[in-house]
């Protein structure tokens, strides 16, 4: 039952300083797709990356300090 | 449901912001957005007072509105003075607990007693952080800072029973751990005629690294002090299932994990803000306080509740609001 | 409010008077002697003129409101003496760099600390110009009679409004305590700051040769940034040098390049002078009695009173210097404004300081054996 709403998750490399808070709550409460990555963003810090299906919790965006991740719901036609 | 981008876009004016990665301030901004987007306020009417410190740069310059940087500690005057002359202004001050509980003190207690509607967010990082960690009136006693090498000789002000007392009619306290209720109070706060007070525990990597002693990379702490803000905070009025106690250890924390977990219960190394590193254990506190007591590396077992700062709403109520009382004046000066 | 016409007043009471007619709207005030009485009597007048008076927990509360009155689009004053003047200066400092408008009326009382709280003095003239940290240029008048205390409250307000800048009314203990006759005009002259015209435009920077930019309010949309940290015209925080000289240089030159506008001088007998007196506030008028009295002796004595303090009345001193044979300077501190005086002199002509302390008048008697000997 393929009625499950789906997300697609942006990270905005200029403005995210890769603290990893976004990372840490997809772990403890989301969908557990959000990972630490082995790219740096453009301010330095380590580039989170969404790997798999996000549940659109959106706890990332609730507590990403920089504006820097957005869950965007995937209409399909 | 609004992505974050749509909050940026519209209420966002440069980012990105000079905080350092992981601070709570960008957290605040973020909360605060979304409150007054559910409100829908009209952009063009929300002022924003703002003080020097790390705290006063969540609206200036990233506050895509009206906004005033001022001095240190003299938001809530200047924000006063904005708001008694045109009382259609929504004024929020941002302070931090120097700069608002610290110089700021006077203003902070007699804007609060004149319940002028002034919306106050006082971000308290427990420290002077921008000017590399001094000791704050929010530091609790014996922490160590670069103002107290030997451990902090003062204690902290309870700052929400502070403003109470001074007269606030509307006084709340959330950290950055609690996204959803901080949004809530902000809004509570928005829609509140009267003196507004919302003290904020924010996570600071760079100064309470040393303030709580937490060892580890810069990297590893923003998400763990906000865990430590969770773990060290309980929420009035909220069903409280203490099934657990805290190990507290004598010295190192793996040496009581170790003993812990070699009597086969399960347990696991939190940060406490009251203990520090401590070892929580998840189970009925009569059946494992005695075992815990006996461990060698165990100095004391400690109950759920102990050391804890109490999050939510301490006031609430209706009191003359003071713009109101200055149109008062105008209208018996003119014997209307 | 006082009607058009004759009254006797008291001179705290006629600065209040000058500035409601002024436009003023918002008073924010701490009680201190000398200057009480202004903050009385606008708690009386002021919300009958719908204005806003409001009395601070300090005197640094007082000028923090009166800043953010003036930028919710309030002409706003507040009033004190020496000791509340010396704990308004980070705040003084913050109205220049943000170039905010707004009227600070100093009841100078006799220092330093409490000092004769209850005497006059002139010792804070240096405070009023380099008061605050930083480099500014600030506009500071001095009334002799309750009649310029409501006239020069007036100027205050429109040269605050006019050059975008914090004015200093240095009164004292004596000019604001006596009772006096005041005239009160039918109308009187009233500038307004100039409002922004376009939703673009930035508050501090302009290339009107003036150098004072438009001043748009809270509450109009313009997602202002107001802030004390040195900033690019759009208000936008920078700290490099090139925008500190900017903004440094502006908020100096649109005061000093209107220095002639601003100047405002009183010249009693100058015209054939060879002995000057020059003098301004309570000490002006034991000196202009001297002056006559010399005058009746047949001595070309003249009075040269700047209403005017600061900027320093550059050209006319010089000019001044090349008259007559000797200034003597009267003043009721150690000797301060002397000081500018021979600065601007240059040894041009002789300057003599009469600068008398103690919180009393220097008398007619004295500034007049000084001008028979300046006169030999």
């Amino acid at each position: 039952m393929d009625t499950a709403k789906k997300f697609r998750v942006t990270i905005d490399e200029e403005q995210c300083k890769g603290c990893l808070l976004c990372v840490h709550v997809c772990e403890n409460r989301g969908g557990k797709i959000l990972k630490e990555s082995d790219k740096k963003t453009a301010l330095g810090g380590v580039k989170p990356v969404a790997e798999g299906d996000c549940i659109g919790c959106r706890w990332c965006e609730r507590y990403c300090p920089d504006f820097a991740i957005n869950v965007e719901e995937i209409k399909d036609a | 449901m609004k992505n974050l981008f749509y909050y940026r876009d519209k209420y966002v004016r440069s980012q990105p912001s000079a905080f350092c990665p992981g601070c709570g301030g960008g957290i605040i901004l973020n909360c605060f957005l979304r409150a007054i987007d559910d409100l829908g306020l009209d952009l063009d009417k929300i002022l924003a007072v703002s003080g020097i410190g790390c705290t006063a740069w969540i609206p200036s310059p990233n506050f895509n509105g009206d906004t005033l940087h001022t001095t240190h500690g003299r938001a809530i005057a200047f924000a006063t003075g904005a708001k008694a002359y045109n009382p259609d202004l929504t004024t929020v001050v941002f302070t931090g607990d120097g700069d608002g509980a610290g110089i700021g003190g006077n203003h902070l207690i007699h804007a609060a007693r004149r319940n002028i509607d002034l919306k106050v967010i006082l971000v308290n990082n427990m420290s002077y952080a921008m000017t590399g960690g001094q000791i704050a009136p929010t530091t609790l006693h014996g922490e160590t800072t670069v103002t107290s090498p030997y451990g902090n000789p003062e204690f902290p002000f309870d700052i929400t029973q502070l403003v109470k007392a001074a007269g606030a009619s509307y006084v709340a306290k959330w950290s950055t751990y609690h996204v959803l209720e901080l949004t809530r109070s902000i809004k509570e706060a928005l829609q509140h005629k009267g003196f507004s007070f919302i003290e904020v525990l924010s996570q600071c990597p760079t100064q309470q690294r040393r303030i709580f002693n937490l060892r580890g990379t810069l990297q590893s702490l923003p998400p763990r002090i906000l865990d430590m803000f969770g773990e060290s905070t309980v929420i009035r009025g909220r069903p409280d299932k203490g099934d657990y106690v805290y190990a507290v250890p004598k010295e190192d924390v793996s040496e009581t994990l170790k003993q812990v977990e070699s009597l086969g219960i399960s347990a696991r190394v939190v940060d406490h803000i009251g203990f520090g590193q401590v070892v929580r254990v998840d189970e009925e506190p009569e059946s494992v306080k005695a075992k815990l007591e006996a461990l060698s590396s165990v100095t004391y077992v400690a109950d759920h509740k102990e050391s804890k700062i109490e999050m939510g709403l301490f006031e609430k109520k209706s009191r003359p609001e003071f713009t109101d009382s200055l149109k008062e004046i105008i209208k018996k000066a003119r014997g209307e | 409010m006082l009607k058009p016409g004759r009254h006797l007043v008291l001179g705290n009471v006629a600065c209040a008077e000058g500035a409601i007619r002024a436009g003023c709207r918002f008073f924010a005030g701490y009680p201190i002697t000398p200057a009480s009485e202004i903050s009385h009597h606008v708690a009386a007048e002021l919300p009958k003129a719908g204005g806003v008076f409001l009395q601070m927990e300090d005197e640094i509360a007082s000028i923090a409101s009166v800043i953010g009155a003036s930028w919710a689009g309030a002409k706003a004053m507040t009033a004190t003496s020496g000791p509340g003047y010396s704990l308004m200066m980070e705040n003084i400092g913050y109205a220049h760099m943000t170039e905010t408008p707004l009227v600070l009326v100093n009841v100078q009382r006799s220092g330093p600390s409490t000092g004769q709280s209850t005497s006059p003095g002139q010792q804070d003239i240096y405070q009023a110009k380099y008061g605050a940290h930083g480099d500014y240029e600030v506009i500071a008048i001095s009334p002799w009679s309750v009649q310029e205390m409501f006239d020069l409250t007036v100027r205050a307000f429109n040269l605050a409004e006019t050059y975008r800048t914090p004015v200093m009314l240095m009164s004292d203990g004596l000019i604001g305590h006596i009772e006096e006759k005041l005239i009160v005009p039918e109308k009187v002259e009233v500038v307004n700051r100039k409002k922004s015209t376009s939703m673009d435009a930035t508050p501090w920077g302009t290339d009107d040769p003036s150098g004072v930019p438009e001043m748009p309010a809270f509450g109009e949309g313009h997602k202002l940034l107001v802030t004390g940290s040195t900033h690019r015209p759009d208000g936008v925080r920078n700290f490099s040098p090139e925008y500190h000289q900017m903004i440094v240089y502006r908020i100096r030159d649109k005061i000093l390049n209107a220095e002639p506008q601003i100047r405002d001088i009183h010249k009693v007998h100058m015209d054939d002078a060879k002995v000057a007196v020059l003098s301004f506030g309570a000490s002006a008028r034991p000196s202009i009695e001297a002056v006559q009295r010399a005058r009746s002796e047949g001595i070309k004595a003249g009075l040269f009173r700047p209403r005017t303090i600061w900027p320093f009345p550059e050209t006319e001193v010089k000019a001044l210097a090349e008259q007559v044979e000797a200034v003597i300077v009267v003043e009721m501190n150690v000797g301060k404004y002397v000081k500018e005086v021979e600065r601007a002199v240059c040894g041009k002509t002789k300057v003599v300081s009469l600068a008398k302390v103690g919180g009393v008048l220097p008398l007619a008697r004295e500034v007049l054996n000084v001008t028979r000997r300046e006169a030999q």
